[in-house]
């Protein structure tokens, strides 16, 4: 047989068609499950250091000789999963009505990694308001 | 050729088969991807404020009383807050689980347990249309 007869009659034949769709379709399907999860791990993340910080802030009220310094530690006892190197806290002191406020504002970053698809950031950023009560 | 032969035949022709599968399939994606792309910001507008509630909370914590003044600070606390958004503070008194005056005392003697409550009101378009968003948040002041 020649060359030519052979490759017509590959092209010919039908069978192991699914296989071929098959292989197709699974990458397309793997990136977009591993999508959701990654973006629903992402999301999970910066519902994590939204809570963390809120738990932390708490300490200015029941504390109030707690430094900023101590605060940022709490942040980071208190993330579950979340890396306290990607949180950027901005801490700023000021006064309003006698009462010594913490304004700390705070921005996450986290990268989703899907196979096949360039890098995509999801930037996380909120502040809080928590009172320091007078020592 | 009879209707009836040309419909056997159209429901036996295998060719195309492919485009009307995805001609099924893509609606459905396209409105996962909306819905992905619509409460993605939504839920995100949604934490924001209740951090603005959850900072007004704290400022009542403290012992702050002044409506005008816990409700600035929630506004000052709310990060992409617009202009239509906004936070209202309610304080009332109670007796049992009636209302009552603030400055009198409940028929049992006791004093009337104070409430301070925020609540903020936003709206969201997206997708789905124009959404109303709300979160709240009482203290116990007394």
């Amino acid at each position: 047989m020649s060359p030519l007869r052979h490759g017509r009659r590959f092209l010919a034949d039908r069978a192991g068609g699914a296989a071929v769709e098959a292989a197709l379709a699974l990458p397309i399907a793997f990136v977009f499950i591993l999508g959701i999860f990654q973006l629903g791990w992402g999301i999970f993340l910066g519902s994590d250091v939204r809570h963390a910080i809120e738990r932390a802030a708490r300490a200015y009220i029941v504390t109030p000789t707690t430094t900023d310094q101590a605060f940022q530690s709490a942040v980071a006892a208190n993330l579950m999963a979340a890396k306290i190197n990607d949180v950027t806290l901005t801490i700023s002191k000021s006064t309003s009505s006698g009462t010594q406020l913490a304004r700390i504002a705070w921005t996450y970053r986290y990268t989703l990694q899907i196979p096949f698809v360039a890098p995509v950031v999801l930037n996380f950023d909120s502040q809080i308001i928590a009172p320091v009560r007078s020592p | 050729m009879t209707n009836t032969n040309l419909l056997s035949r159209w429901l036996q022709d295998r060719s195309g088969a492919a485009a009307v599968e995805l001609a099924l399939v893509t609606p459905m994606l396209a409105v996962v991807l909306a819905g992905i792309a619509t409460y993605a910001p939504e839920l995100d507008k949604v934490h924001k404020m209740r951090e603005a509630v959850s900072s007004g909370g704290l400022y009542v914590m403290t012992g702050v009383t002044d409506p005008t003044a816990i409700r600035n600070l929630a506004l000052q606390a709310w990060t992409g807050r617009s202009d239509s958004d906004s936070i209202t503070v309610t304080q009332w008194c109670a007796c049992g689980g009636a209302s009552g005056s603030c400055n009198t005392l409940c028929a049992d003697n006791t004093v009337p347990r104070a409430y301070t409550q925020i609540s903020a009101a936003s709206r969201y378009t997206g997708v789905a249309g124009v959404q109303s968003l709300s979160a709240q948040q009482t203290v116990r002041t007394r």
